[in-house]
């Protein structure tokens, strides 16, 4: 009898610590997804590999074109989204201001991962107006816009490498009336202009990329407004009034460019590196000799140094990274013991091991370990294939996503070459908030600049009377009110 | 004399027509001609109304794309479901409402009616959606527009042209309703069903914003949804391509623009009799 009751007591105790030793189910999670790539992500290898080492089972809902309209509405109906990035801060500012997403201050120290990957001060200039971190911002090393311009053609003249506005003007001259191509034939442009869109081939040289925010002497300035971009407007107008691009350009689409510039009829373009990067394969179809680079922007006097683009960019230095591409946002559905069950979740996406995971796939089928650093395998230095796993950019949106060492398989020689030299005139962004007048009249006034713009380089009007123009739709849109609106808010978190 | 001007005048109709046909045809080839060329002649702007360097490299890119079988398969279905449901509805809709001795026919009509100018929104038609568990099903593409209002008044227009005379013989003979709408009423309105058919037709083809709104797996993406999705994936994708070193991007795009389109104009010469004869009938009441 004693004997049977010792037995069932040892049954009973078994029993109980059972539950004990039994694995943890994996906690499930829906993202919302919005990207390229042609397999399902919910059936991706790449996404199987997340679930192992993260003890998750994922959910992936994709979106297609129109991503920020099916997520509004996602939202707005409280479907269970948990999290879900986008590449654009002011849609996930109006997130924000909506209710629709959680701080995650308090998630921070569980995501030790996330946070050795930042520099301190840098995840301040996320925070939104009222001093709460709601973003995980994250990092992808891509290439950006830049100006690019025909150096064969200017060796071949025998130009020096521009280094002030003036040598910047006589180089494009020298393009348009010295027959860089040789043949005789009068043929050739100073630059390309994308319609009235790449205005940046003359701010560039007085440190102004077009329709952001720049900090300067602790100064908040909207750049469209800067007193120096008439001084851009005036250099601007004087390349279409001597010749040096013609007005014609004014309308050109981005197709239209592109045969300027493969035809080899142009000598400065702006673009994107990989976007360049296809134009030169072209462009050496018919000048097999023909060879382009990033231009380093001559600046003007006072000007310490040219800025063509702001946006993606990455700079990282010994304390971390000072700038972000996109941002995670968790939902404010999600109840705090899943918040913390997500931040751990993500934040193994900027280990090393989940840094390389997103960027290069899965381990034994896409790469291989070789002496530390991963290798792609012959059959993915494909970026089609390798998307179709999942890799490279298919789960961009969290995480430390480094391509640049992977360039070399996509890419020529040249082609990684100027996509490098892309950041010394990009500017990194410093204003990732938004207050609601900029969310309300960002687009119309950028329409605005453009409209005007390309009437004073098509000379409908002089530089001044363009920019007095220019200057008054700007207040009477509501653009001064934006500015003061947003110094005020720079001015309070300055402050803090 | 009048013979002569009646020649000159039938050569200058013909003159006139053939460079119309000239206007109509130019993007059409053009389109052809793209998507067959080399992308490196197509950036440059050499391609005309022949391709240059001709080769299958967009249309090979494309029918590699994994989705690509599924979105065909997803567009086919919606379809053919979608039409012959969106029909019979349309039908067993306006067959009722086309007999004057309707008890309260003109309420019904200024009910249908009110649909065309009002609609609930995209989130109360998201809620709907959701609460009828149809996220991420296909039939989310098919029931909630089932009947559209405006093919349904055509419909019954042309119900109402018919002589009431027809039912009353078939009644005799001993049919029903359903039976006169299905073995008397459809028979003579082949044109009609013809027309709206096809009208239905392309609108399932086409579907795309719903789709992005309903849908949430690829694999049930429509052939619409994913050819926007493969010429966007091509747009950011830089690779080395094959011998041509060079992504088809843009011979892709034409090449989409054929394969979207060529079913619609292979079926369309087979229904083209009912469709100039059904193309007006709805809108003479008899």
């Amino acid at each position: 009898m004693k004997r049977l009751f010792a037995l069932l007591l040892t049954i009973l105790m078994l029993l109980s610590v059972a539950p004990a030793f039994a694995e943890e189910e994996p906690f499930e999670i829906t993202i919302f997804y919005t990207g390229t790539g042609d397999v399902d992500r919910n059936e991706s290898a790449l996404l199987k590999v997340f679930e192992e080492k993260t003890n998750t089972k994922l959910h992936v809902i994709e979106a297609a074109d129109d991503a920020d309209q099916k997520l509004a509405t996602l939202l707005a109906t409280g479907d269970e989204i948990d999290v879900f990035r986008s590449k654009e801060f002011i849609v996930g500012n109006k997130m924000i201001s909506e209710g629709f997403v959680r701080p995650v201050d308090d998630l921070l120290e569980y995501m030790p991962n996330f946070m050795s990957r930042w520099d301190p001060e840098t995840l301040d200039l996320f925070r939104a107006s009222d001093g709460q971190l709601y973003m995980l911002p994250n990092m992808r090393d891509v290439g950006y816009g830049a100006i690019f311009f025909r150096d064969d053609w200017m060796k071949k003249l025998g130009i020096e490498y521009p280094r002030t506005l003036e040598d910047y003007y006589n180089m494009l001259y020298a393009f348009r009336y010295n027959d860089p191509d040789g043949n005789g034939v009068d043929d050739t442009w100073g630059c390309a202009t994308e319609g009235a869109g790449s205005f940046q081939l003359f701010s560039a040289p007085f440190g102004l990329p077009l329709a952001c925010w720049i900090v300067e002497d602790g100064e908040l300035y909207w750049s469209d407004v800067h007193p120096r971009m008439k001084e851009a407007l005036e250099f601007g107008a004087r390349i279409f009034a001597d010749g040096i691009a013609p007005v014609e350009y004014l309308t050109l689409t981005s197709e239209e460019t592109n045969q300027l510039v493969c035809n080899g009829l142009c000598g400065a373009w702006q673009t994107v590196s990989s976007g360049n990067a296809r134009r030169m394969i072209a462009l050496r179809e018919v000048d097999p000799d023909a060879t382009s680079a990033v231009l380093d922007v001559p600046t003007a006097d006072g000007v310490e140094e040219g800025y063509v683009s702001m946006s993606n960019i990455v700079e990282v230095t010994e304390l971390g990274a000072k700038s972000a591409s996109s941002a995670a946002y968790i939902t404010a559905t999600v109840s705090d013991e899943d918040a913390v069950k997500i931040a751990r979740f993500i934040d193994w996406f900027y280990s090393d091991e989940g840094a390389i995971a997103l960027t290069y796939g899965v381990e034994g089928v896409s790469y291989n370990m070789v002496d530390g650093k991963p290798e792609l395998t012959e059959e993915y230095q494909n970026l089609d294939k390798l998307r179709s796993l999942g890799a490279w950019d298919g789960f961009d949106g969290w995480g430390y996503i480094e391509q640049r060492s992977a360039w070399h398989y996509m890419w020529d020689e040249e082609a990684c070459t100027n996509m490098g030299n892309t950041s010394i005139t990009a500017l990194p962004q410093q204003i990732y908030w938004s207050t609601p007048l900029y969310e309300e009249l960002g687009s119309e006034l950028d329409a605005k600049r453009k409209e005007i713009f390309a009437q004073v380089l098509g000379g409908a009007y002089t530089a001044e009377e363009g920019w007095d123009l220019w200057m008054s739709e700007f207040d009477r849109i509501g653009g001064n009110d934006m500015v003061e609106e947003m110094r005020a808010e720079f001015a309070a978190r300055s402050a803090k | 004399m009048q013979k002569q001007y009646s020649r000159i005048g039938q050569a200058a109709l013909i003159v006139v027509l053939l460079l119309l046909s000239v206007t109509i045809l130019y993007p059409v080839l053009h389109v052809l001609a793209v998507s067959f060329s080399n992308n490196n002649n197509v950036v440059r702007g050499e391609v005309g109304v022949l391709p240059i360097r001709p080769n299958l490299d967009a249309y090979r890119y494309m029918f590699r794309y994994n989705l690509l079988g599924s979105g065909f398969k997803n567009s086919l279905f919606v379809l053919m479901v979608g039409t012959g449901i969106n029909l019979l509805m349309t039908m067993i809709t306006a067959y009722p409402l086309a007999r004057r001795s309707l008890i309260g026919r003109k309420l019904f009509m200024l009910m249908i009616t009110f649909t065309m100018m009002f609609s609930g929104g995209l989130i109360p038609n998201y809620i709907i959606i959701v609460k009828l568990g149809l996220v991420d099903s296909l039939w989310s593409l098919i029931l909630p527009g089932c009947i559209s209002a405006y093919n349904m008044i055509i419909m019954k227009n042309f119900f109402e042209a018919l002589p009431g005379e027809l039912n009353e013989a078939a009644r005799i003979d001993g049919l029903s309703e359903l039976g006169i709408l299905f073995r008397i009423i459809v028979p003579l309105s082949l044109p009609s069903l013809c027309t709206i058919g096809l009208f239905y037709a392309v609108g399932h083809w086409n579907a795309y914003f719903y789709a992005t709104i309903y849908l949430n797996s690829r694999n049930r993406w429509p052939l619409q949804v994913v050819l926007r999705n493969l010429l966007e994936n091509a747009v950011t994708s830089e690779i080395d391509y094959g011998e041509s070193a060079s992504l088809p991007v843009e011979p892709l795009k034409m090449a989409v623009v054929v394969f979207t389109t060529a079913p619609i104009v292979i079926l369309y010469p087979f229904i083209q009799k009912y469709f100039v004869r059904g193309a007006l009938v709805g809108s003479i009441k008899g």
